[in-house]
């Protein structure tokens, strides 16, 4: 029953929100309903069986049942933690929004996506997951298209087209392979082994859907301008939230579902992943507008994420997911630091400021902090990931991972440049008036402060129950099934005669 | 409280109170910084005493502990302490615990840390008197020093790797302490991201380590030392000097440190001569075991080391400003200590570490004690004859003096200098057989220039008239006791600190030499057939060659300035090209950035941001509404064309049924 | 003739239906101007005991099926779209009665009519036999004519009828002809014969002429017409400017109501009938495609939304087709259950959203461009979400009932293994998606100052009929549906 009510709680908040009668009481209500989801979730963790690999917490019911489409709800050691990142950002974006925002709509929105992504992230019925998985477009295009920056509408269009096109494709796979199989069930759909082709095209287009909502790096062309125009919040959802579904939809169905074509794609995926590492890092040196910088860094660590997935190893695997929260964590408080940023000076251009560091002490020494987890400091929240995915990248391939680390140098140019252009130098008379955080402000943001040392410090605490369930649902996957139908293992062992005889003949 | 355990063929002893080392200043530094923040906030107002007292108890207790542990670890010097604190990270077959290790190498650097960074918060607590950021330098000051003791004592490579980091961001934040002023945070920048270079070499070394070794700890790595042939070793050693290179200011990566000295003096003496930039010394030393496998990579650490050395000293030559003077020397020195190491002669490189860290720290401390009298002034022209205004200081930077000339024997910096220069002589070198002889000259030639411009330096700060402006003159007067008498301290141990390390040759007891002789014979290349006794002799002539270059300054400088006129006019090509310090600076500004620039502007920027990403969208997009366009037109209204659509459409179907 | 009161109880709707034509008719004519006032109410209680009279009719057991010497036939699928026509013409009558009102262009035949045209429409979707068939159509096509030309001061609705009785008659002929030859052929006008008759003869040739020649004639002379029903490409020509000209309710009525029962009975001929292999099935892919295609660029171009909408509803009857095309091969119920259902949705978002136009088009309907509506979300913020779910709906998006609706339609295709068809049915609903997501977006745009949609009023019915298409919209796809 918990899922069911991490997914309603928040949807019956929404509604509660929207029409709620007294606009100013609103988003008191929505921060209290994300904060007992929050609380709710806990309960997640602290049920945990550590030494179960496979679904917890599952509920099954009939939904369209002469179509076989059910509500299958469950969760593993890998959607845990996504679900609790989640639900640990929410009240937090919530509490954000209250200097900016006093709409209820803006707050019904973030209920509304936060009761789809965990949707998303618990469904185990392939129909329901596409359900949840559009709808988290539809509040989101809201909060971009309503509460965003000047050009919103472009920025949120772009986004949304991107995303779809990723997930009409995807819905054709989907239908394939749910024809095929003749069922929505994952347990039974994981189970079924493919034909070559099959597996070929249903991952591209699975693939691609997800790649597009991480962004890998040639599908990023919404990132840049989303994640500007976007209210601190909704940046807040997109790269700490949205972001790490996509690398969870590969995790849950790209990889098991499909492991050879997966394999084969693994080599280009990867090179497109480094691309992506330096091309982001390379673009944020460039930038003038320090939410852009944020915004390509947050490209060039998702490679990085990409990079420890498509390792196929289990280092790398914890390595990505890891990265994947403590990217969600400091992601999360920069951007909502550059919110603050924006509250006390709209705009985002480092040549309106300087010398905050003098007149705003505590908000540059939290965006210190976490800019240091950024840049992977050991000891803080990105350090742990990144190096874990370097040493399994490495293992994979040499070259990449060498090249990996090259990122590591320019993320400590484009971020020291960001830091000195706002934090340090001459102050400008304007901004004696300018005030440092507010209580709500430091409170909103000390979790996340905490949450960065403690992933730096004792990672352990998140690597181990993702652990079985990644050996079991992704590592093993990839090892030839032995559940093969007698058709598909003559095929493959016919291909490997020819291969043989190929081999013979040269 | 110790427990024994067996583990390989060393005894390692379980100490529980290694953490308190680190950990107090760590405490330091956090109630430091929340009282700064508090106090920012408004919540209460910190007395700044209060600040003072936290850093320099965590700093004097840290290093009470440590002297404590020292001493009873002297007794089984072979058998290192060991602490695991908690098991880090834990991943498939990665796997980091977070050990501290206290052996006679990191048992010395301890000792050496914890006292000079002591005395230099002492120091410190006067200098920064008035300061608006008195609290924040005092919690980044301990916090630098938590880093540095985690970074000598880790057990494990990662770990080290945290205190690498640790202290690299604390030297950013010290640079640019006062970040208002736009100089000081770019310095800052530079040193950081220069650094950052260095450690991109650092990390991946540490990828190839473990994907031979499958472990970061050094002495699983010591155990499995087979694992690494000479190829491997040769490509991992120069991935970690690539990184020592950019820590400890050596070239290629040495352009930083001179721009350091925008931090406050302390910070200079502390992080900038003594001990972070020796991080990258102490680094080969504890790798010693892996860089005895690549004679290659030593001998270029060697050639490295004494061509900075000599690089550096001719620059300070001509240098204007008292701290970039010290800081070129400093580079200059650390040079000899990476000649040191570089001829596996690991104990003169941490003996030369351990006394230039002290006379060093006591010039820097001296001259921060003569800006703080000249009220800032720090341009040596506009000095001179301050030897009668402010005697303490003046004193304690002449011992200083000595002890970095070596002019007066068995003083400071005499014997390790003299021990690596030996070293250097006597060391077989399989791959250059020629080589020590150079680098032995050379060496002598860089001794020869530093004696000299520290002796410049000496003459036109101290002797002579005054020639600064007026109101300086004014309020020109001694510093007060906090800082003066640390210095004066400081100048007594750079003079004493020789003697832990006299050579056996003139029938000294190498104290310092036999107490980290275990742990380094093994790597330490046997010294070939020159006779001991000859050591006596070179040590004469490297005392001439100091003497020399003394003499010569004190006549140019004092009895007739005409000659450097001269001299510049002379030279006039040499000296522009000495003033723009070879130009280094430009050449990478025209070279390394600027193509970093260039590719990120017209690769990634605009090849494949513009056309690659955006463009093909935006054709498609143009391509989909011309398509619109084109669609609209069908639409003409007219009936009869609907009815000719109509009757067309009839004509296909039935073609396409009947055919 | 013995089971006579089933035939009563089975056509009820139908009985309702006309009882209201001529109970509004009579009212016309004797009432003065405040009975005026009541002929919406009448009309909605013939619909709604007509709707009850479905309900019921869905409720009970066993479906009575065949009557009136098998003329009509009263199943689940025919009674689910009477019930589909029905409500399109009751949520009709609710836009009209404030849309009349503030036109001042209250009559009582309008209501008759729209009742009438509801009554074609039951015929037509039971119709189990050709003649039925074409008397239903024309019944509903004739008072649709006059529907569209509706406001006779408007020059551009009178064209609107013009256009589309020229074009009606036309292809009328079409549907005729090819009735015609079938009948030629077979010897027989009912459905179920029909089909023996094919089974037997599609591939025999019977004493030395070719049957199949002249069905595959008769079936693509059927296809013409009933495509000019639903407006397939290329025979759409009139449907954006019958949809654009004639006013707002009425394009509701057309391009919901009508087109559910075209479709319905289109749908019925080629799954029931000719839902056997045949080269039919390439000639509705070729239609299918074109429609799709067509009707999303045009709209693509548009700035006027009741434009846009016209060719929107081009498109969808494009995603019917593809519905259609993948009949064969698929059980004839999953195909007539996914065409229903997509109906059923379509009417709920495609009505809903010309009302909205009704509504906030002002006086004269002298505001359809987007422009217009710049801003409209933050003044009418409940409106603006309307419009919102019903662009997303539109659009195909989760969880709204239009994602299920296109679901289920490229579903059949899927099974049917036509992937392409479906992969380009999948991206036309993606360039569809833009111009849907960019009227929302409008609505939310900085608005200008002076522009205040105060004036704008929501009746009680106008509420209750936007209320019941938003939760249309939102709920069908999880309701089970009846079959």
């Amino acid at each position: 029953m918990t899922l069911s009510l991490l997914i309603g709680l928040p949807l019956v908040g929404a509604i509660l929100v929207g029409f709620f009668p007294w606009e100013k009481a609103a988003k008191a209500l929505a921060f209290l309903v994300s904060l007992t989801v929050f609380i709710f979730s806990l309960q997640l963790y602290l049920q945990f069986d550590l030494s179960n690999a496979g679904f917890q917490f599952k509920e099954l019911y009939d939904l369209v049942p002469n179509l076989g489409i059910h509500y299958a709800v469950g969760i593993d050691g890998i959607s845990l933690w996504l679900i609790l990142l989640t639900t640990f950002l929410v009240p937090l974006v919530t509490l954000a929004g209250f200097g900016a925002f006093s709409q209820r709509g803006y707050y019904a929105c973030i209920l509304l996506l936060e009761s789809a992504v965990i949707g998303t992230l618990v469904s185990t019925d392939l129909f329901l997951f596409y359900v949840f998985w559009e709808m988290m477009l539809i509040p989101a295009f809201f909060l971009i298209g309503i509460w965003g920056g000047e050009n919103r509408v472009k920025a949120t269009i772009k986004f949304v087209l991107y995303t779809m096109l990723g997930s009409l494709l995807m819905l054709v796979a989907l239908l394939y392979i749910t024809h095929e199989v003749k069922s929505f069930d994952y347990s039974k759909i994981v189970d079924h082994f493919f034909a070559e082709d099959t597996q070929f095209w249903c991952f591209l287009a699975f693939a691609l859907a997800f790649l597009i909502k991480v962004p890998l790096f040639p599908f990023h062309g919404w990132l840049p301008e989303a994640y500007v125009e976007a209210p601190a919040g909704g940046t807040v959802l997109l790269s700490a939230v949205m972001a790490k579904l996509g690398v969870y939809g590969l995790l849950r169905f790209c990889i098991p579902l499909f492991p050879d074509a997966a394999k084969a794609f693994a080599p280009w995926i990867m090179i497109l992943a480094v691309v992506g590492v330096l091309h982001g890092a390379l673009m944020a040196t460039l930038q003038t507008n320090f939410k852009k910088i944020l915004a390509y860094s947050s490209l060039s660590h998702m490679g990085m994420i990409l990079l420890g997935v498509f390792t196929f190893s289990l280092t790398g695997l914890q390595g990505g997911v890891l990265q994947m929260v403590s990217h969600g964590v400091y992601m999360a408080g920069l951007f909502l630091l550059v919110g603050m940023l924006y509250e006390r000076r709209p705009s985002y251009e480092m040549s309106n400021f300087g010398g905050w560091a003098k007149t705003t002490p505590v908000l540059a020494t939290l965006f210190l902090l976490l800019m240091a987890a950024a840049l992977g400091m050991p000891g803080l929240a990105g350090f742990v990931g990144e190096i874990l995915i370097l040493v399994s990248a490495y293992k994979a391939n040499t070259v990449l991972a060498l090249l990996a680390i090259s990122g590591f140098v320019l993320s400590a140019w484009y971020f020291f440049y960001l830091y000195g252009k706002v934090f340090l130098g001459p102050t400008n008379k304007k901004q004696n008036t300018v005030l440092d955080l507010s209580a709500r402000e430091i409170a909103l943001l000390l979790p996340l402060a905490t949450a960065v040392l403690w992933i730096g410090l004792s990672p352990n605490f998140f690597l181990r129950p993702m652990e079985k369930s990644l050996q079991a649902n992704v590592i093993e996957r990839l090892k030839p099934a032995p559940a093969m139908t007698d058709f598909a293992a003559n095929q493959r062992h016919l291909q490997e005669e020819m291969e043989k005889d190929k081999k013979g003949g040269r | 409280m110790l427990k024994l355990e067996n583990f390989q063929d060393v005894i390692y002893i379980h100490s529980d109170w290694l953490w308190l080392i680190v950990a107090l200043p760590l405490l330091g530094a956090v109630i430091n910084g929340l009282l700064t923040l508090l106090a920012a906030r408004k919540v209460l107002t910190v007395k700044p005493w209060v600040y003072a007292a936290v850093a320099c108890g965590a700093a004097i207790a840290s290093f009470i502990v440590s002297w404590e542990m020292f001493l009873h670890f002297k007794q089984t010097p072979d058998s290192p302490w060991v602490q695991e604190l908690f098991n880090w990270i834990e991943s498939g077959s990665f796997h980091v615990s977070f050990n501290l290790e206290l052996n006679s190498l990191s048992g010395v650097m301890v000792i050496f840390i914890t006292f000079l960074s002591s005395i230099i918060h002492l120091y410190s607590a006067g200098y920064m008197k008035g300061d608006k950021g008195f609290g924040r330098y005092f919690a980044y000051l301990n916090l630098f020093l938590f880093s540095m003791l985690v970074l000598v004592l880790a057990q494990d490579l990662l770990v080290l790797f945290l205190g690498w980091e640790g202290v690299g961001f604390c030297s950013y934040l010290l640079i640019g302490f006062w970040f208002e002023d736009g100089v000081n945070a770019e310095a800052g920048k530079k040193a950081i991201i220069l650094n950052r270079i260095g450690d991109a070499g650092f990390i991946a070394a540490l990828l190839m380590v473990f994907a031979l070794a499958g472990t970061f700890n050094f002495n699983d790595l010591l155990s499995h030392k087979q694992v690494f042939t000479e190829a491997t070793a040769t490509i991992i050693c120069l991935c970690f000097l690539f990184a020592a290179t950019g820590k400890s200011a050596q070239i290629p990566l040495y352009v930083w440190l001179p721009e350091a000295m925008a931090g406050p003096t302390p910070v200079s003496a502390l992080i900038h001569a003594a001990t972070m930039v020796t991080a990258g010394v102490y680094l080969i030393a504890r790798l010693h075991f892996l860089y005895v496998l690549a004679p290659w990579v030593s001998t270029l650490i060697a050639v490295i080391g004494v061509l900075t050395a000599l690089f550096a000293a001719t620059i300070a030559l001509v240098q204007n400003d008292i701290k970039k003077v010290l800081a070129y020397s400093t580079i200059s020195q650390l040079g000899y200590m990476f000649l040191g190491v570089g001829v596996t002669s690991y104990e003169a490189g941490i003996f030369h570490l351990i006394t230039h860290g002290f006379f060093k720290a006591c010039l820097f401390l001296a001259a921060g004690s003569v800006i703080h009298s000249l009220s800032g002034e720090q341009d040596i022209r506009k000095m001179g004859g301050l030897l009668k205004h402010i005697p303490v200081t003046s004193l304690a930077f002449l011992m200083g003096w000595i002890a970095i000339t070596g002019i007066l024997p068995t003083c400071g910096g005499f014997f390790s200098k003299d021990e690596i220069l030996w070293k250097a002589l006597t060391t077989p070198n399989s791959i250059f057989p020629i080589l020590p002889q150079i680098l032995y000259f050379v060496g002598l030639m860089t001794s020869f220039l530093t004696s000299f411009y520290m002796t410049r330096l000496v003459i036109l700060v101290f002797f002579g008239n005054y020639r600064g402006d007026h109101e300086v003159y004014e309020h020109l007067h001694e510093s007060p006791r906090i800082m003066t008498w640390p210095v004066l301290l400081l100048g007594l141990l750079s003079l004493g600190i020789g003697w832990i390390g006299v050579p056996v040759a003139i029938g000294g007891a190498d104290e310092l030499g036999r107490f980290l002789d275990p742990l380094f014979h093994l790597s330490t290349l046997e010294s070939d057939a020159l006779p001991r006794s000859l050591e006596p002799m070179l040590m004469l002539v490297s005392f001439a060659v100091a003497f020399l270059g003394v003499t010569v300054a004190w006549y140019v400088y004092s009895f007739k300035p005409s000659v450097s006129k001269n001299l510049t006019l002379m030279f006039a090509g040499v000296k522009k090209v000495l003033d723009g310090k070879y130009f280094i600076d430009e050449f990478y500004n025209d070279t390394v950035v600027r193509l970093a620039r260039a590719v990120a502007r017209w690769v990634s920027g605009w090849v494949i941001e513009t056309l690659l990403v955006n463009r093909l969208v935006e054709w498609a997009v143009k391509g989909i509404s011309k398509a619109a366009q084109a669609a609209k037109q069908v639409q003409v209204g007219f009936v009869r064309v609907y009815l000719a659509y109509v009757a067309a459409g009839a004509a296909l179907l039935i073609y396409l049924l009947l055919h | 003739m013995t089971c006579l009161p089933l035939e009563l109880t089975a056509l009820l709707p139908l009985w309702f239906v006309v009882a209201g034509v001529v109970v509004l008719l009579l009212l016309e004519m004797f009432s003065k101007e405040e009975g005026r006032k009541v002929l919406p109410i009448i009309a909605l209680t013939f619909l709604v005991l007509a709707l009850g009279a479905d309900f019921s009719l869905l409720s009970r057991q066993g479906m009575p099926g065949a009557l009136f010497n098998r003329s009509v036939v009263i199943d689940l699928y025919s009674v689910t779209l009477q019930a589909i026509c029905l409500l399109s013409a009751l949520l009709t009558v609710l836009f009209s009665s404030a849309y009349l009102k503030r036109e001042k262009a209250v009559t009582g035949e309008y209501y008759a009519l729209i009742l009438l045209a509801a009554a074609g429409m039951i015929v037509l979707v039971s119709a189990s036999e050709f003649l039925t068939l074409f008397v239903g159509l024309e019944l509903m096509s004739i008072a649709g004519y006059i529907l569209a030309g509706y406001l006779r001061i408007k020059e551009r609705s009178t064209e609107a009828a013009l256009k589309y009785f020229l074009n009606g008659v036309f292809s009328s002929a079409f549907l005729l002809y090819g009735i015609a030859i079938l009948y030629g052929v077979s010897g027989t006008t009912h459905f179920p014969d029909l089909r023996l008759f094919l089974e037997k003869n599609m591939n025999a040739s019977v004493m030395g002429f070719n049957p199949a020649v002249f069905v595959q004639l008769g079936a693509a002379l059927l296809l013409a017409g009933l495509g000019f029903k639903v407006a397939l490409v290329p025979f759409h020509g009139w449907a954006p400017d019958v949809y654009d000209g004639s006013i707002a309710p009425v394009s509701a009525f057309l391009s919901t109501g009508v087109k559910a029962a075209a479709f319905g009975i289109f749908a019925r001929l080629f799954t029931e009938v000719f839902g056997i292999p045949g080269s039919w099935t390439a000639a509705l892919c070729v239609l299918a495609v074109l429609t799709m295609t067509l009707g999303n660029l045009s709209a693509l171009g548009q700035s006027n939304l009741k434009r846009l909408l016209a060719y929107s509803s081009v498109a969808h009857a494009g995603y019917l087709a593809v519905g259609l095309a993948a009949a064969v091969g698929n059980p004839a119920d999953s195909v007539e259950r996914a065409v229903a259902f997509y109906l059923l949705v379509y009417t709920f978002m495609t009505a809903g959203t010309f009302g909205w136009i009704a509504w906030a088009s002002g006086e004269g309907e002298s505001q359809t461009n987007f422009e217009d509506y710049r801003g409209l979300g933050y003044r009418r913020p409940w409106m603006g979400v309307a419009l919102a779910i019903f662009m997303f709906s539109l659009a195909g998006m989760t969880p709204t009932a239009g994602f299920f609706g296109k679901y289920f339609l490229f579903k059949l295709a899927m099974d049917n293994g036509m992937i392409w068809l479906t992969v380009v049915a999948v991206l036309n609903s993606f360039i569809s998606a833009y111009y849907y997501l960019r009227v929302i977006a409008i609505l939310y745009l900085k608005p200008e100052e002076n522009r205040s949609f105060a004036s704008l009023p929501v009746s009680v019915g106008l509420f209750f009929a936007f209320f019941l298409c938003v939760l249309g919209t939102l709920v069908t796809g999880f309701l089970k549906f009846p079959f």
